[in-house]
């Protein structure tokens, strides 16, 4: 799957337009993301909603983000507590549609790693360890253009996670300039 | 692979990088390289990082291998089933498997919460017990996988609900309430696990095939029980035998006598005797080590003065039934451990002797109150005795039991 898909992408550059744009734009923010994603029961979901950060490079219509969202969480059972934290560093590829200017739905494929640290304590007892994560997904949203360089933007995302069977469900909301 | 393949292909065409298409390639060969980083292995292999005790019971984080997985994601095999918060419907479980959140640090597996460590821990628990039972080859005693679920929701008295843990007869599985209070979370302590997975020996070659022939009986029944009755009061003893071996096969799986001790705690189980009345050791850390010293078996006398007593309820006898089993198996594992003697065997030899018991419940259960003592010449048969433990037996068995059994006459 796949690979059929990035097959796609590749042969779509030869049909590639030039919508008036011709030079570099580039755009930050910040957004927030809600997830749902499998608890340890699959059948209970768990909500998350990590803050990210974004930096955009555009090219005409197609626009090379990198997001960076940090994730908490501290559980226990009796005397077994866990902290973990993980540093989400994705790149996403998408293509904008219609008129930039003001509002163009777009589609998005990307994915990246999560950078994990889990700091396990039981008593006197604690281990901390370092590990990453793989992941991918695909994405479509709408842009909204305002005041020359702001944009706001919501995207719906469905991601592949290493450590999940089933993708999860996101959401995001983002605020940021481009330049 | 097929990743080096594009990245071959593109650096060949070497198209200029002024057109759009080719600025778009560069865009989506950026996002290949950023997915490949995160997906060069999918698998954090079958090596856990988890709370795991050592032979003197010392509990640190431990990497651990769980060779029977198949996938470190999802903790099912043909040894082990774990469920986390599942309902129990319909013969079992509900829902699909315990599914760890897991990140992947050096090629081990390591649990981003602490649901995920317990129920790693309790597939890992399982599968020792399973290559246990196969080194001592009696595997054959039991259905595999066994199934067992980890903070399950229950309802009732909350010294049930909460830091304890249950074998579920009509169903066949081990249910771990959530655990509060107790040192040792209950789902990472092996003692109480193997504790759990003895009582499944126990209902599979004792009390079903007795329900078969016996059908109207309910024998495990301990709540509601009418101690008016000989059923009633043997209800009593049959569980202090259940409860005893499960005892007994806890210390000799986990080698120590207090393995369930760093589990339980005195503010846990307060409150369930009732006062002098019975014939219980003050406080749980003294009952529930099988290294104390051995105390006498209640005689049927004592047991039924102590049931009929105007201020005794079931509930409050489930603990004199409890106090009962210990003793039983405090003289289980004296025997076991007497030197130049193997506990493995023992137990080998008392997980084979189980159905014996078949006969003396289906022919005295609604007939008389059973003697407490009366399991003894059952599972000790056709195992040499020391004199060490036939004076041990002396010392726990009624002098009429020890008479009509005779196998100690010369000591």
């Amino acid at each position: 799957m796949l690979r059929y898909l990035i097959v796609l992408m590749l042969c779509c550059t030869s049909w590639a337009e030039d919508v008036g744009t011709s030079s570099w734009r580039y755009g930050l923010g910040l957004g927030i993301e809600g997830r749902a994603q499998q608890n340890v029961n699959p059948d209970y979901p768990e909500m998350r909603r990590p803050i990210l950060g974004f930096f955009q490079l555009q090219w005409s219509k197609w626009v090379l983000q990198f997001e960076v969202a940090n994730e908490r969480q501290k559980t226990s059972s009796s005397n077994l507590k866990v902290e973990s934290s993980s540093l989400g560093l994705t790149a996403w590829g998408r293509y904008q549609f219609g008129n930039l200017h003001r509002w163009s739905p777009f589609v998005a494929f990307g994915g990246g790693v999560f950078l994990d640290r889990v700091s396990s304590s039981y008593q006197s007892e604690k281990e901390v360890r370092f590990g990453e994560r793989g992941q991918f997904g695909l994405g479509g949203g709408l842009r909204y253009m305002f005041a020359k360089k702001w944009m706001t933007e919501i995207e719906g995302r469905v991601i592949g996670a290493q450590d999940r069977r089933d993708p999860s469900l996101s959401g995001l909301v983002r605020l940021g300039l481009l330049l | 692979m097929f990743i080096k393949k594009m990245w071959l292909f593109n650096a060949w065409c070497r198209i200029p990088a002024a057109t759009v298409g080719n600025q778009m390639r560069l865009v989506v060969l950026l996002s290949l390289f950023v997915m490949g980083c995160g997906s060069a292995k999918n698998e954090c292999g079958n090596r856990f990082m988890v709370l795991w005790p050592n032979q003197n019971g010392e509990y640190a984080f431990r990497d651990v291998e769980f060779s029977t997985l198949n996938s470190p994601y999802q903790l099912k095999s043909n040894v082990a089933e774990v469920f986390y918060q599942s309902t129990i419907r319909n013969g079992g479980y509900q829902g699909p498997v315990a599914r760890p959140h897991l990140t992947r640090s050096d090629g081990v597996c390591v649990p981003m919460n602490a649901q995920s460590s317990m129920a790693a821990a309790a597939y890992g628990h399982m599968e020792h017990i399973y290559k246990f039972e196969r080194r001592l080859g009696v595997l054959h005693q039991l259905i595999w996988p066994r199934k067992i679920g980890i903070d399950i929701l229950l309802q009732g008295d909350p010294r049930d609900t909460q830091d304890n843990a249950h074998y579920v007869t009509d169903h066949d599985l081990i249910v771990i309430v959530p655990s509060s209070r107790a040192r040792v979370p209950i789902a990472l302590n092996p003692g109480v696990i193997a504790h759990e997975h003895f009582h499944a020996h126990f209902q599979r070659h004792v009390l079903n095939p007795v329900k078969e022939v016996l059908p109207n009986v309910r024998i495990e029944q301990l709540d509601g029980a009418n101690l008016t009755t000989y059923g009633g009061v043997n209800n009593f003893v049959v569980r202090a035998w259940n409860e005893g071996l499960a005892d007994f096969y806890a210390s000799v799986y986990t080698g120590r006598p207090d393995s369930l001790l760093d589990s339980l705690d005195e503010h846990i189980i307060r409150g369930r005797a009732v006062g002098d009345l019975q014939r219980c050791e003050r406080g749980v850390r003294a009952s529930r080590d099988l290294s104390k010293p051995l105390r006498r078996l209640s005689t049927t006398r004592e047991f039924v003065r102590i049931a009929h007593d105007p201020r005794m309820n079931p509930t409050a006898f489930k603990a004199q039934s409890y106090c009962e089993g210990v003793m039983l198996a405090r003289l289980l594992y004296r025997i076991a451990n007497e030197e130049g003697k193997s506990p493995t065997a023992f137990l080998k030899h008392i997980l084979l002797q189980l159905n014996q018991l078949q006969p003396l419940l289906i022919n005295s259960y609604a007939n008389q109150v059973i003697d407490l003592d009366a399991i003894v010449p059952v599972i000790l048969e056709h195992w040499p005795l020391t004199a060490a433990a036939c004076r041990d037996l002396n010392s726990v068995m009624s002098q009429s039991t020890m008479k009509r059994w005779g196998r100690c006459s010369g000591t």
